[in-house]
């Protein structure tokens, strides 16, 4: 006698038809012999065929697509681009209908460029000029994000829209680092001005992203970092085709019910730029959750290039790195 | 049919809002249906429906005509439908049968002709499968549907969610699971495919 309780997840499979022919033949078989599996099936089969009448039932009448056409139409006609001062009036409303947070620290930024500008005009080293514009470039990465997320337009691809996250602009962590390399390099005491107003820059970059997440949100991405790393690591004993991850799982499954929480949290506060790295982590969390306890390493391969496809770990780290940034900066 | 599909997709490609509007007219409710299915609510469907139109349109330039048309707008969909917040935030909105007025029924054009007493049947029908829907993630309402009513595989909805196969088949299990228990369709009375009304 078979263990119902280990096919019943096979069922589904049954119902909607994606068992392959030998396997199909086998679970039907499986089923004929077993009362309660037929009687799961059966359950299943009129579970559908109830939300199939449901949803006919739910569907508008003939007489609802004349308006759907024209109200269609007209966000169409809406839709063609905006002329510049158009658009620009937009961005400025739009900044103004932000939390404040957001206005201030577009100010401070404003205010940074301003002496930034100014300390350019001055005679200063080579260096320093580059070190600026570098400085500046994060910093304008990071203003440019904080209006990307909602205002962007799925890119036109078959492939789906990856999540990005909006603090990493490609090289933005790159040239952060750049940028501090060469702050500690004893040259620049030659160009005190010019550092001054790119630490300003800085700072106020470092500020931007200390004012956008707590002390929880930080712990949880470090967690995190750590599950994934070790997950990346994940090697198999003397060539078995599995490995064991149950305590990755365990790990994994309080991480994510953390994660969900928070996503919600920097939802409910509007903090687009946390709640899109939470939930770009969620579908890998979930992944890893849901693996069996050994776990094949073909399944395991897929989540690690996932992983790194959507660059998460490196995400995280620009998180975690950001208390070394600013005490570097204060040094 | 096909070749009509063609010069429309052409024409739109060359900025011609019409042709795209004539297209737009060839897929529009059964794109409206699953974003319904998804959000539970006809004003929220047709918001997010329009978007996914929105977002074809500015976008046909790129189509290559490497996958029929639907399947390009369906990519547009699901992308859309997975970043939608208001879908994520109606996710706790249980919608009681109290919701569901006997005008909003009466609209409803297969109910016109039925007895009164069908009518209640059919409308807690309906305010049952919508409470299921609610009930499930958005990952899984949409997984659900992705299967259920556009009939794409496992491995298909795993490339288009970006998530494994394994996740695909535990969250259908999971939603198919949820509604049954809503329907309140038991395993003993659906032996014989008797089914709990």
């Amino acid at each position: 006698m078979h263990d119902c309780r280990q096919i019943e997840e096979r069922l589904i499979e049954l119902v909607f038809d994606e068992l392959a022919e030998g396997q199909r033949a086998e679970m039907l078989a499986l089923v004929g012999n077993c009362p309660h599996c037929r009687a799961q099936v059966e359950s299943y089969k009129a579970t559908l065929t109830t939300f199939d009448e449901a949803a006919i039932l739910m569907l508008p009448d003939e007489s609802y697509w004349n308006g759907y056409e024209s109200r269609l139409r007209s966000r169409l006609a809406a839709a063609e681009r905006p002329h510049l001062p158009e658009r620009w009036i937009a961005i400025i409303a739009d900044l103004f209908r932000r939390p404040a947070w957001v206005l201030a620290t577009a100010t401070l930024l404003l205010a940074a460029l301003v002496i930034w500008t100014v300390a350019k005009s001055s005679p200063s080293g080579k260096e320093a000029s580059s070190l600026q514009s570098e400085a500046v470039t994060v910093t304008d990465k990071v203003l440019a994000n904080i209006d990307t997320p909602e205002s962007g337009v799925a890119p036109p691809t078959d492939k789906p829209k990856s999540h990005k996250n909006p603090w990493r602009g490609g090289s933005s962590q790159q040239a952060e680092r750049q940028v501090m390399a060469k702050a500690e390099k004893p040259e620049r005491q030659e160009n005190l001005q010019a550092e001054s107003s790119a630490r300003v820059t800085t700072e106020a970059q470092v500020a931007l992203m200390a004012s956008a997440i707590d002390v929880e949100t930080i712990r949880h991405f470090e967690k995190t970092q750590m599950l994934l790393r070790s997950f990346r690591n994940l090697r198999s004993v003397s060539d078995a085709a599995s490995v064991e991850i149950a305590q990755e799982k365990e790990r994994c499954r309080a991480l994510l019910f953390q994660n969900i929480l928070l996503r919600r949290e920097a939802n409910a506060k509007g903090f687009t730029p946390v709640e899109e790295v939470l939930s770009n982590v969620e579908p890998v969390l979930i992944d890893i959750a849901n693996l069996p306890d050994k776990a094949p390493l073909a399944e395991i391969r897929a989540i690690r290039q996932r992983i790194q496809k959507r660059e998460i770990v490196a995400t995280l780290q620009v998180y975690l790195a950001k208390p070394a940034v600013v005490g570097a900066i204060t040094e | 049919m096909q070749a009509s599909e063609a010069a429309l997709i052409r024409g739109a490609k060359g900025g011609d809002r019409e042709a795209f509007c004539q297209l737009a007219r060839l897929y529009e409710r059964r794109l409206f249906a699953l974003a319904l299915y998804y959000c539970r609510d006809a004003h929220d469907a047709e918001d997010l429906s329009q978007e996914v139109w929105l977002k074809a349109y500015r976008a046909i330039g790129s189509f290559r005509g490497e996958s029929s048309f639907y399947t390009w707008l369906r990519r547009i969909a699901i992308n859309t439908f997975l970043n939608d917040r208001h879908s994520v935030g109606s996710q706790g909105k249980a919608i009681s049968s109290d919701n569901v007025s006997i005008d909003e029924i009466g609209d409803m054009a297969a109910l016109n002709d039925a007895g009164i007493e069908e009518v209640l049947h059919k409308r807690q029908m309906v305010a049952q499968v919508r409470e299921a829907m609610a009930e499930l993630t958005p990952q899984q309402r949409l997984i659900f549907l992705l299967k259920h009513e556009e009939e794409m595989s496992c491995e298909e909805i795993a490339q288009a969610c970006e998530v494994s196969t394994g996740t695909v088949k535990k969250a259908l299990f999971r939603a198919v699971q949820k509604i049954r228990e809503r329907l309140g369709i038991s395993q003993k009375n659906a032996e014989g495919l008797a089914v709990t009304k």
